[in-house]
């Protein structure tokens, strides 16, 4: 291993969303209103930029590292660039521009500075996620997005959304002081912090510490990652956000959740003493569980959105369970999911917020035939559709593709089915809804006439307004851009053969 | 012998092909300025068609002289890579000729048709083309499968095509079971990579501990295929999407798309399972046992759908179920093939010539018949009829598919089945087991007994459609349709006459000249190590020998009598029973799953209910036995107290007692009294202290739950307000303001229930943070 570089680029990740944050609020006071959002863009344009130029150093071997303030003597607050960090600091950064983006377009009425701030200071707290290099930081950042992202639950303020946001802070609440529970009791144990391939803990550490420690954090994240039993807030916190914010909730948040038990399974408690504890397996059943279970529910949501967050449960699913075989390809594809999955779903949560907006309703009923009318969304939701399903050469088959290569080579055949059975229930569930688009015709009867007219006028208005377009056409894009180009270095695969090479200690 | 390979640019040019037109059409669509006439754009389309035949037989010189030819590209997981050799050649060439010949009737076939549709078919047809040539030209399973996936999933627009009921029905079963088949065939693809495969030319190594692993591949992959190539129990899909697509597209389908299922069961059995040289025996047992079951596979397939044509009323339909048995044909011949092993030349000689032979006369069989339903408006047999005055060269060229098909000697289709029948009974003489022996003689008879019906049934086609006299005008209506039949006005137009033409001249040169397609056959089969020197003699051999001759004959004759007798006796108007049909069975398995569903839902909302009594029950009870403790706890106290104070009330009594120091007992008189009256006055205020805390606590929940109900009621009433205001603005119609009632009441008890169990596991990780410090501070 080869020591860090110590920079102080990994803090402009941090810097560039807080400055753009204060820009949203309209600060320095006098900025004209309208360079806010040119300004935002910027600022979070630039982070992407950075984060992309990281991936050339880690590729090579190099690790970046920042100090960023002492706590107590023992206890620092440190950035850290690695390759798993780069991954998914870099998808975070890239989905959160497009939902930028989007929301220019989508969000109308009040309290816009405020869900723009909080934005920002989410991409921030994203960023801490991805480069936090100790226990401490990622924890201080994870809590951070944690309970910032319950601003972009409520932003509607409508009863249901309140109701959603209490749920969700319930939950990750309790989650979060699960995890700083096994904060506590590894720094106890180990007296060390640091993320640290291969694991912290010493030789003589009781076993049953160890995995009280890792118990909790399993519960902890397994809250935010939507393990079966904790995933009770996310069908209500996803269609109660806006939908830039849902496809937030889905690509980045339920994510961090897979990249924090990615990191402490790797680098705090590591695979061989994991394979010794024994509990991968039982976390393998309760992630067979999800993925199956929770596509079960998708099938009978009536609600796009609703449909959407089921299918995140089953999805990060795969996630979990290929964590819990504890082989290299597996992790790998893991890793590789965890990405391609952020933007298949950013983009069917965009198309599902088109939707929303041209008709003006939830529900299947209400998209029946709109395909007619916006064609590009449609063409959109369907691409993503047939990613999710994992049809070649999209995103969705290249990680499919590596987490079932890393399931035959653990020698789990068991979690391909599992694997394909999720992905004949993902087509089970959102090919019905294209079905709807493109085969349905509208319903008409006398209560709806009056209402048909304002959807073919808001449907244009969808169509026509770029942003909206835009965010969704790129999200499309990159899903067929990271199936196809898959194996180019710097894509994906690349990042994370690299990041996996040093959780299993190889070259 | 040949040499190892060439790279060559070929392959990648002829997938390029089609898809560059179909950019250009999308283009053109598009871009005001670039727009196409109809005319322009169906000779863009054929031109385009034309090129990638005429560029898949420059490449078979190149082929045959160096045994295949490469490419690869980089694109996916690694590099898409390329190679055409002896049976991708045979079956490319196939592929390209048909199309050329569907898109040049298509032209004539979608005249009618609005412009927008023409161009989505034209698409269709390129972008298929050029998944269909990257499966028979696929170097490893991972591009195949792309491929694969690629033709079948884009092929859906072919079925929904017309965009009727029916088309959506179909498109819906041919979705479902070609996503299934596909996800069979990722596993097994899958599979094969963590066996150390992949590679198409190199057999799948036999590791010891593994055998379980190889037979799940080789299952997956035949299951996979075995939908596309409408194997039986897979084939379901097949009659519904070939009767809705336009006849062109199903020309496509049958002559060549299912093909490509045939194809991947052939790259499956004849390279990856392939017993080389010095393999184990297990894996010789492997392909034995593979080999049985496919041959048997086949003949079952071939047998149902040679039955189930002779039933159709629809031409298309007929067909379809025809096109069914036929791949039965092909299964057989490639399982016999397989359970020969290094015998096995003469089966795969066969079935691929068949594989050729099939695709040449169904695709004319399909054009005749799209051509006959372009100048009638039906194809119900029951009221077609007579055309043969009108539409004298369709007639003419149609008899010449029917007779390729049901096997009439010096046409092809005679020869190719000829071949497959000595394969099985060459298999037959070469069971290694008696067993096996008897169940292939019997699996002879079925074959023999199948192309009586073949003939019956292709038979039934021609005479019901040219011959007799025209019925359309009369009343029967065939299950309720209105559908409208008109007397054709004239011959069909020229591009249909000469696309059928093509096709036709192809069926007889095939059967007189069979030795021409051996070269590629024999490259093939030496890439496969093979002996392939009597390749020319087994083809040539069916028209001079008595055997074969006499056994088409009797099964033309036989096959005109089947028709005359079901046709005489109306037979042919009995209806099977609906409960053998697949669907139905399906169907029947999916309500009752769906039942099962239903109840199990039902057992878990009772579950759920009685563990929330339960709960309930047990938190009063929690509260009971909190109020009996501290009554316990009181009366104990005051026992306690009790016994203190007679404790102190003991050197009273004492007194008689001899003094043994008396000293010390006033010492310790003086000294205990004031302790024993501050015990006495603890144990008497202990009973009121257990009930204040008592009360205390009681307070405590009552508070905390009063405060969850507050809270919840809060929110009731704040939904409540919010859907009057929605109400009275008129924006929910009442139905959804029930709904949305309903839902939000269930979940505010969900939440209230989620809060209080958020709470719970709160105190319990505190404890838990305690107890862990605890711990550590002890240790």
């Amino acid at each position: 291993m080869t020591t860090p570089v110590v920079t102080a680029w990994p803090l402009l990740t941090l810097l560039l969303p807080l400055a753009g944050a204060l820009a949203a609020i309209g600060w320095p006071a006098g900025t004209p209103r309208g360079w806010r959002r040119p300004l935002l863009t910027v600022c979070s344009a630039t982070t992407v930029l950075l984060t992309f130029a990281f991936v050339p150093p880690v590729l090579r071997g190099l690790t970046l590292e920042a100090q960023l303030l002492q706590i107590t003597p023992q206890t620092w607050i440190v950035l850290r660039v690695d390759a798993a960090g780069v991954l998914y600091g870099a998808t975070a950064a890239l989905l959160w521009l497009l939902a930028l983006v989007y929301a220019f377009g989508y969000l109308h009425g009040p309290n816009l500075g405020r869900v723009f701030a909080t934005l920002m200071m989410c991409l921030a707290a994203a960023m801490g996620v991805a480069f936090a290099g100790n226990l401490l930081s990622f924890f201080v950042f994870y809590e951070l997005l944690s309970v910032l992202t319950y601003v972009l639950v409520v932003h509607e303020e409508t009863p249901r959304a309140l109701a959603a946001g209490l749920k969700y802070l319930v939950y990750v609440l309790v989650g979060g002081s699960l995890v700083l529970c096994g904060v506590l009791l590894t720094f106890a144990a180990s007296g060390d912090m640091a993320f640290q391939a291969g694991g912290l803990f010493a030789a003589d550490v009781a076993p049953q510490t160890v995995l009280l420690a890792f118990a909790c954090f399993l519960a902890g994240f397994g809250v935010k990652a939507a393990i079966m039993p904790l995933h009770g807030w996310v069908p209500d916190a996803h269609p109660a956000a806006p939908a830039p914010c849902s496809a937030l909730l889905s690509g980045v948040l339920v994510a961090a959740g897979g990249f924090g038990l990615i990191r402490v399974s790797f680098e705090v408690v590591g695979v061989t003493l994991l394979r010794e504890l024994g509990v991968m397996p039982w976390l393998g059943g309760l992630a067979t569980l999800t993925v199956v279970v929770a596509a079960l529910l998708a099938l009978r949501q009536d609600d796009l959105k609703r449909r959407l967050a089921y299918s995140t449960i089953s999805q990060m699913g795969y996630l979990t369970l290929a964590l819990a075989l504890l082989g290299p390809v597996a992790t790998v594809g893991a890793l590789v999911h965890l990405v391609h999955h952020a933007f298949m779903k950013g983009t069917l949560f965009f198309c599902a917020g088109s939707f929303a907006h041209a008709t003006g309703r939830r529900g299947m009923a209400s998209l029946a035939g709109l395909a007619a009318r916006t064609p590009l969304t449609a063409a959109a939701f369907t691409l993503a559709t047939l990613g999710m399903i994992g049809v070649p050469p999209l995103s969705g088959f290249v990680s499919k593709w590596w987490l079932g290569i890393g399931m035959l080579e653990s020698e789990a055949p068991y979690a391909l089915v599992v694997l394909l059975m999720g992905a004949l229930l993902a087509a089970g569930y959102l090919l019905p809804v294209v079905f709807t688009l493109y085969f349905r015709s509208p319903v008409t009867g006398p209560l709806s006439e009056a209402p048909e007219a304002g959807v073919a006028q808001r449907a244009r208005a969808i169509e026509g307004r770029a942003s909206l377009l835009l965010a969704t056409g790129v999200a499309a894009l990159l899903t067929v851009v990271l199936g196809v180009a898959a194996n180019v270095a710097g894509f994906p695969a690349a990042l994370a053969q690299r990041a996996v090479a040093g959780f299993f200690g190889g070259p | 012998m040949t040499e190892q390979g060439v790279r060559h640019i070929g392959p990648l040019l002829l997938v390029l092909a089609p898809l560059v037109a179909a950019a250009w059409l999308t283009l053109a669509a598009l871009v005001p300025a670039l727009r196409l006439s109809e005319r322009g754009r169906h000779a863009l389309v054929l031109a385009n068609t034309l090129l990638t035949f005429l560029g898949v037989v420059a490449l078979v010189p190149a082929v045959l002289a160096h045994g295949f030819v490469e490419a690869s590209v980089p694109a996916l997981l690694g590099e898409l890579r390329f190679r055409l050799d002896g049976v991708g050649a045979l079956l490319a060439l196939l592929a390209g000729f048909v199309w050329c010949c569907s898109t040049l009737h298509a032209g004539a076939y979608f005249a009618a048709e609005e412009p927008s549709k023409a161009r989505r078919y034209h698409l269709t047809s390129l972008v298929t083309l050029a998944g269909m040539l990257t499966v028979l030209m696929a170097a490893d399973l991972v591009t195949l499968y792309v491929g694969f996936e690629w033709l079948g999933l884009v092929a859906y627009l072919f079925v929904v095509h017309s965009g009727t009921k029916a088309a959506e029905a179909a498109g819906l079963k041919y979705l479902a079971l070609t996503l299934l088949g596909g996800f069979a065939v990722l596993a097994g693809v899958l599979l094969v990579h963590a066996l150390g495969g992949g590679d198409l030319a190199t057999p799948v190594a036999v590791a010891s501990g593994q055998q379980g692993l190889r037979t799940a591949a080789a299952i997956c992959l035949l299951l996979g295929f075995g939908v596309k190539a409408g194997a039986l129990g897979l084939h379901s899909w097949l009659p519904d999407a070939h009767a809705a697509a336009p006849a062109p597209a199903s020309a496509l389908l049958s002559a060549v798309m299912i093909k490509a299922g045939a194809y991947g069961i052939v790259r499956t059995l004849g390279n990856l399972y392939r017993v080389e040289g010095e393999q184990l025996l297990a894996a010789v047992g492997q392909a034995e046992t593979l080999g049985l079951i496919v041959l048997w596979w086949g003949v079952a397939t071939m047998l149902v759908g040679v039955v189930m044509a002779l039933w159709q009323h629809q031409a298309k339909r007929l067909l379809a179920y025809s096109s069914v048995s036929q791949m039965g044909f092909i299964l057989a011949g490639v399982g016999a093939a397989t359970y020969l092993g290094p015998d096995g030349a003469i089966g795969w000689t066969g079935s691929l010539f068949h594989v050729v032979n099939h695709g040449l006369f169904k695709a004319l069989l399909f054009l005749a018949m799209g051509a006959v339903i372009a100048a009638t408006g039906t194809g119900d047999l029951r009221r077609l009829g007579g055309l043969a005055r009108r539409m004298p060269w369709t007639f003419a060229l149609t008899a010449v598919g029917v007779a390729g098909i049901a096997g009439l000697p010096l046409l092809n289709g005679f020869v190719s089945k000829s071949v497959i029948h000595h394969a099985l009974e060459y298999a037959m003489a070469h069971a290694r087991e008696g067993g096996h022996a008897h169940g292939l003689a019997v699996a002879e008879r079925l074959f023999t007994l199948t192309t009586v019906g073949t003939a019956a049934a292709l038979i039934k086609l021609l005479s019901l459609t040219f011959l007799g006299s025209w019925r359309g005008d009369a009343t029967t209506r065939s299950g309720g349709r209105t559908e409208g039949a008109t007397w054709p006005s004239r011959e069909a137009p020229r591009a249909m006459l000469a696309a059928l033409a093509a096709l036709a001249l192809a069926v007889v040169t095939l059967g007189l000249r069979p030795g021409s397609v051996a070269p590629l056959l024999v490259g093939a089969l030496e890439a496969w190590r093979l002996p392939s020197g009597e390749v020319v003699r087994w083809l040539n051999e069916p028209i001079t020998h008595a055997g074969d001759l006499r056994a088409a004959a009797l099964a033309l004759l036989l096959g005109a009598l089947v028709h005359l007798g079901c046709a005489r006796t109306g037979l042919y108007a009995r209806r099977f029973p609906a409960w053998l049909s697949l669907d139905w069975l399906v169907l029947a398995l999916l309500r009752s799953a769906s039942g099962g569903g239903l109840a199990l839902q039902r057992v878990a909302e009772r579950v759920s209910a009685t563990l929330r009594a339960r709960l309930l029950a047990w938190g009063r009870a929690l509260g009971g036995a909190d109020r009996a403790a501290s009554e316990r706890y009181g009366s104990l106290a005051a026992r306690l107290g009790a016994g203190l104070r007679t404790g102190s009330q003991v050197p009273a009594g004492a007194a008689q007692e001899p003094r043994v120091d008396s000293a010390r007992t006033r010492w310790q008189q003086a000294l205990l009294a004031p302790l024993h009256g501050l015990c006495g006055a603890i144990a008497r205020r202990l009973p009121e202290r257990g009930g204040a805390l008592r009360g205390v606590a009681r307070r405590r929940a009552r508070s905390l739950w009063r405060g969850l109900e507050r809270r919840s009621h809060w929110l009731a009433r704040r939904l409540d307000a919010s859907w009057r205001l929605a109400r009275e603005t008129g924006q929910l119609d009442e139905v959804e303001r029930e709904r949305l009632m309903l839902a939000a009441r269930a979940r505010i008890q969900r939440q209230s229930r989620d809060v209080g169990l958020g709470m719970a596991l709160l105190v319990l990780i505190w404890l838990v943070v305690l107890a862990s410090f605890a711990l550590r501070v002890t240790s």
